[in-house]
């Protein structure tokens, strides 16, 4: 399963592996909107084994963040992988997949 | 796989593009300059670069894209379209052919010509450092009129001090929106972002994720994010833009130079509706300092009172700026010149034709029509059905079906039909440079260039008229001071014409000059052993020998007239169109070749007739007329009709079937040119479709067969194969004649 929802040590837990671009988007956006809901006050990712990512994929993530964020839930990303770092690397956006990170608006 | 069908795509598309480009051409040098000649020919030239920069086919879209800088300065009517200059444009259009051809191939890396290329790209960067000396001297440039407009409206903000003031941002910046639809295309924001950083190193990136819409609303596939990106680089502007080449007509891509003018920063901001949310972010990444930012908020001219209260005012502004915005859209420097609006129209206007058009693989055409085939023989089944049932609302059911699939065979072969124009299309260039190479003036006239045909048979019939044409050029149009002597005109004249006959279609290719010299081919043909030298063959017989392989050496037919060469060939490819060629010719006033070709090949409406308790089927518009044989005065296989004696063929004997009894003898008259021939059957059946099926490798030396179809009933009937059979009762009726002769002598 591309999308693997669990607990790990008493919070919410989301794997997601294999692809994450346009064309999976459509069907993982309900699915990880659905784990937003259902976690608790903390959400973590688990992006270790995407293979791909693509712009559809990332703005997915970024509407998790915000949408934890207006719930009052945290969302952290405990592990990417390579595919997932470079991206991040050219975006400069570690710093808002880092546990704990700002929602964007708040950067400034 | 898929890259190698879009390598194809590209390639097909490049093709079109710049066949597309030629006509614009030599539109231009006929008609003179015309807005949309140049238009179309830049246009033509930009999608090109763009899509070959998709898939970095870097060699084309440098090419290209110096063409096009040249192409810009001839639509702003700075450089003039002299003929010098057409010459050099069909020359760049060559080139980028080669170039596209060379990609087809899979050899892009390599220059196809590389001497050609430096000689054109010199000659095009020529004209380009000839019109910046003119800029910097202050002549020849002549603003367009609606960068002029958009200055005068940005004015007021514009006082001559303020404009000098620059930013301290060192970097490139980028801005972009892309259009939602983007992702949808197949194209990624984030490969463009990539691909920058071949141009130098990003310096500061920020996403900006406020365009995406509350989660339910929110369609994942849609690219709701935007760019806010510095990069260091030491590129010039048009590099750095042609990475958004092909997505810049409907994204809003800005880029902003190093040290820019704070103007422009101002502009770019006034258009940008998140202008708000925006400031903040860019000071954040010090592409503009705080008192540059604030700086602009002063510049936008605020009442002095509530400059405190700024973000609500922020606000204002932004209203302000999208309701008179698309007025105001930055001119000069903050987007390439005063290009965007009419882009944004060209864009429009190539969306609609995309929309009347769709690309299909012929093979699903095919499948299709095959589909159709096997669709009209089931119809004529169950309308047997019907017919025996003797219900009547059923055969009325039937009938209402069967009207319908015929409109559906109809439109379903119209599918794969094109105009001719698409293999004529080409001559008008060939015509030009060739009645330059071998220096005779020669003017080329298309007629029915709307003519339709089998796409299949379109391309095949490029390289036999190609051929066609240029010996018409080479050896059929005399020199000028020749034609004068002769009391023609100085100037050539070539004729291609198509048109519709009697379910084929006629391509003839006409010239004026100096015939063909019937003495003279004889003398060879007898010389060749070809034709006894006490025959007494008719014209069109000793112009076939043109066609003849043998016949086709050049040594020997040139000092006539030429015709020969290589026409063996021609006529090789259009027997395997299941055409026929002939040639017609007036000493001193000129030539014709003449082609026929069938319509289409897969379905046929046909006429059912019985002979020998055989049925076979012929094709229904080469049907003429039907008579009873035994009204009319018959005598060896000839019949007296209407007091002209008409061959007719015993198909009965001619097949060798069984004999029947049949109350009457019906004579089936038919038609294909201008001859003309009867077919002795049994008994008439009627109007039929008939979906062609070809006949086994074991037949196809058969003749008087074109092929066979399946009755309504699964019964196999053949198809008669009209032509043949009307030579082949010609011959009879000559050897009828010769006997007579042979019969009388020995009388004597």
């Amino acid at each position: 399963m591309p999308l693997t929802q669990s607990m790990r040590d008493g919070h919410a837990l989301l794997q997601i592996s294999g692809e994450l671009t346009i064309f999976q988007a459509a069907r993982f956006k309900q699915q990880m909107l659905n784990a937003v809901d259902s976690a608790g006050e903390l959400l973590e990712l688990d992006l270790s084994t995407v293979e791909q990512l693509d712009t559809a994929g990332l703005q997915l993530l970024l509407l998790l963040k915000r949408e934890a964020a207006a719930q009052h839930k945290r969302v952290t990303v405990s592990s990417v992988s390579g595919q997932v770092q470079s991206i991040l690397d050219l975006l400069h956006l570690h710093t808002y997949f880092a546990e704990d990170g700002p929602a964007m608006q708040e950067v400034t | 796989m898929k890259k190698d069908a879009a390598r194809e795509a590209l390639v097909q598309e490049a093709r079109e593009l710049l066949a597309a480009m030629e006509t614009a051409l030599l539109q231009i040098e006929n008609e003179g300059p015309s807005r949309d000649a140049i238009n179309a020919i830049f246009r033509a030239a930009h999608t090109i670069k763009g899509s070959a920069g998709l898939f970095a086919f870097d060699s084309i879209v440098s090419f290209t894209h110096l063409l096009e800088n040249i192409l810009d300065k001839v639509r702003n009517g700075i450089l003039r379209l002299d003929d010098a200059m057409m010459s050099l444009l069909l020359d760049c259009g060559d080139h980028m052919s080669d170039l596209v051809d060379a990609i087809a191939e899979f050899k892009e890396g390599q220059d196809p010509d590389p001497v050609r290329r430096a000689e054109l790209e010199a000659n095009l960067n020529g004209l380009l450092s000839q019109i910046e000396a003119g800029e910097a001297s202050g002549v020849a440039v002549v603003p367009h009129g609606t960068v002029t407009a958009n200055l005068a409206s940005g004015s007021a903000n514009t006082s001559g001090q303020e404009s000098e003031i620059r930013v301290a941002n060192s970097s490139w910046h980028l801005s972009l929106r892309f259009n939602p639809g983007l992702l949808r295309d197949g194209l990624d924001p984030l490969s463009f972002l990539n691909y920058l950083q071949t141009l130098g190193s990003i310096a500061y990136v920020h996403v900006l994720d406020h365009g995406i819409p509350d989660s339910e609303e929110m369609d994942a596939e849609l690219c709701y994010l935007g760019f806010e990106i510095g990069l260091d680089s030491t590129a010039e502007r048009a590099r750095i833009e042609s990475v958004f080449e092909f997505v810049k007509d409907d994204s809003d891509i800005r880029v902003l130079a190093p040290y820019a003018p704070l103007d422009d920063y101002y502009r770019w901001l006034k258009s940008m509706p998140e202008r708000s949310e925006l400031g903040p972010v860019l000071v954040r990444l010090q592409a503009l300092s705080e008192f540059e930012w604030q700086q602009m908020a002063f510049d936008a001219g605020l009442p002095a009172q509530v400059t405190a209260d700024m973000p609500v005012i922020v606000q204002d502004e932004g209203e302000a700026a999208t309701e008179d915005g698309s007025e105001q859209l930055p001119p000069a420097d903050v987007v390439a010149a005063a290009l965007p609006e009419r882009r944004q129209k060209n864009a429009d206007g190539r969306k609609t034709t995309e929309q009347k058009f769709v690309k299909i693989d012929v093979s699903k055409l095919d499948e299709l029509i095959d589909l159709v085939g096997e669709l009209v023989i089931a119809g004529a089944g169950a309308s047997l059905v019907a017919k025996r049932r003797k219900d009547q609302r059923f055969e009325e059911a039937t009938q209402l079906i069967s009207d319908l699939v015929e409109e559906i065979r109809d439109v379903a072969l119209t599918l794969r039909m094109v105009q001719i124009n698409e293999v004529f299309q080409r001559f008008p260039r060939v015509v030009r440079d060739m009645s330059r190479e071998i220096g005779k003036d020669i003017e080329l006239f298309i007629t029915g260039a709307d003519t339709e045909l089998d796409k299949s048979m379109v391309d095949k019939l490029a390289d036999p008229l190609m051929h066609i044409v240029r010996n018409a050029m080479d050896h059929g149009i005399e020199e000028a001071s020749v034609r004068r002597a002769a009391g023609k005109s100085g100037t050539g004249m070539v004729r291609l014409n198509a048109t519709h006959e009697s379910g084929s279609v006629i391509i003839e290719v006409l010239d004026d000059g100096r015939g063909l010299d019937r003495e003279k081919i004889f003398k060879i043909a007898v010389q060749q052993g070809l034709m006894a030298a006490d025959a007494t063959p008719s014209e069109q017989d000793i112009f076939k020998l043109i066609f003849e392989p043998g016949f086709s050496t050049a040594e020997k037919v040139t000092s006539l007239s030429g015709r020969g060469v290589g026409m063996d060939v021609v006529k090789r490819n259009i027997d395997a169109l299941r055409g026929e060629i002939d040639m017609f010719s007036d000493p001193g006033q000129g030539t014709m070749v003449r082609i026929r070709l069938p319509l289409t090949l897969a379905i046929i409406a046909g006429f059912q007739v019985v002979v020998g308790g055989a049925v076979f089927v012929l094709p229904l518009d080469m049907v003429v007329e039907c008579i009873n044989l035994s009204m009319h005065q018959v005598h060896n296989n000839v019949v007296t009709l209407r007091g002209e004696p008409l061959p007719f063929i015993p198909l009965r004997e001619l097949f060798d079937l069984p004999q029947r009894e049949s109350p009457r003898k019906s004579l089936v008259i038919v038609q294909y040119g201008k001859m003309r021939a009867g077919l002795l059957v049994d008994q008439l059946l009627g109007e039929c479709q008939a979906v062609i099926k070809p006949l086994g490798k074991l037949f196809s030396k058969v003749k008087g067969l074109s092929g066979s179809t399946i009755l309504g009933d699964g019964r196999v009937a053949l198809i008669l194969d009209v032509p043949h059979l009307i030579s082949y009762s010609e011959k009879m009726e000559q050897a009828d004649i010769r006997s007579c002769r042979v019969n009388a002598e020995s009388h004597q």
